[in-house]
């Protein structure tokens, strides 16, 4: 017979846990992971702040990869701007509004995966909410991580945030044609980014005319 | 700046153990937020405070305990702790503190973990 000793009233006691507060999203991207991976489709987390160009470049991706095979999830707080814009390039988009949370999360992508058709889609590109330091943190069961730099935003991008681009698999330096004008120079960028994740792959990108966007699909392995 | 969802599912399992523990009154949270985690401790704690306001967590302690950055370097060897006050960013993280080697692997400081609760009993 076991005897156990309860508190009594209004006695305090403490109880010990080990409860990770990352668990249950981890738990939702493993998943979200495994039902892209029985359907074969390959997903990419599209992250930049606001202003990078994601939604431009998703377009363009889009466009590159032929639409119909194509499935978007567009974050945003809460307007539909982005997915109106990259249902003009053919493929099929669902919008996440967030609300009022900073980042994507796992639950919210496992919502938009009963929202298409997984047999039809091959490639799964989501773009998240424009901000680089949230989405760092919460993995949505995508398989390659895209993070976007743009020229606009001056050459300190890497070093100021570098918890998003150690995460990254590939990272896109948009606006090139802007460089110039900014007084920027994108070797140094590239640089930062070298030292801060050497397995990164780097792409100079000018998503509104469509530069780079082939070396971009090749980097992105699809 | 994700301290609001956080703190939210913090206030989630704290009342759900109040409530399995029978207790009245929470009197403690402690929290354990490693260096390299992108969650502020000062905010966890005000939204915390927040959230339990009018529940039987109200006017609970906050300990937040800081689980150190520990890196190991795969050219070197090097393996502890790493300076996270210098303001050269990357260098935080990202550089061997011995041999300078930007490949390090991050051993600790990503953790988030609700560590303790304190309550009292009914």
């Amino acid at each position: 017979m076991v005897e156990t000793i309860k508190p009594g009233p209004g006695e305090t006691f403490d109880i010990e846990l080990e409860e990770d507060l990352l668990r249950a999203n981890n738990e939702l991207a493993e998943q979200n992971r495994k039902l892209l991976d029985a359907h074969g489709i390959l997903g990419i987390n599209v992250m930049g702040s606001i202003g990078t160009g994601k939604t431009t470049l998703i377009s363009r991706l889009v466009k590159e990869l032929g639409g119909s095979r194509v499935a978007v999830f567009t974050g945003d707080l809460t307007t539909t701007i982005d997915a109106d814009l990259i249902g003009e390039s053919g493929g099929k988009v669902v919008q996440i509004n967030t609300g009022k949370e900073c980042h994507l999360d796992a639950n919210l992508v496992k919502k938009a995966l009963d929202k298409i058709d997984l047999e039809k889609t091959e490639i799964l590109i989501i773009e998240n909410v424009g901000n680089l330091i949230c989405p760092a943190e919460f993995p949505l069961g995508a398989h390659r991580k895209l993070v976007l730099i743009s020229c606009t935003e001056g050459p300190h991008m890497v070093l100021k945030h570098p918890f998003i681009f150690r995460e990254a698999d590939v990272v896109a330096v948009n606006k090139v044609d802007m460089a110039e004008a900014m007084g920027l120079e994108i070797e140094k960028l590239e640089g930062d980014l070298s030292k801060v994740n050497p397995k990164a792959k780097s792409v100079r990108t000018n998503a509104r005319d469509g530069l780079g966007m082939a070396e971009l699909v090749v980097a992105l392995g699809l | 700046m994700h301290e609001f969802s956080l703190a939210s599912q913090v206030f989630d399992i704290v009342m759900q153990k109040a409530k399995e523990h029978d207790a009245s009154k929470v009197l403690t949270v402690e929290l354990e937020l490693g260096d390299l985690t992108l969650a502020a401790p000062e905010q966890m704690t005000y939204w915390l405070k927040e959230l339990s306001k009018g529940t039987l967590a109200e006017g609970l302690d906050v300990v937040v305990r800081n689980e150190p950055a520990e890196v190991r370097c795969p050219s070197c060897e090097y393996e502890g702790g790493i300076d996270v006050t210098s303001t050269d960013h990357f260098a935080i993280a990202f550089l061997c503190p011995k041999c300078g080697s930007t490949e390090v692997e991050i051993i600790k400081g990503k953790s988030m973990l609700l560590k303790r609760i304190e309550m009292e009993h009914k």
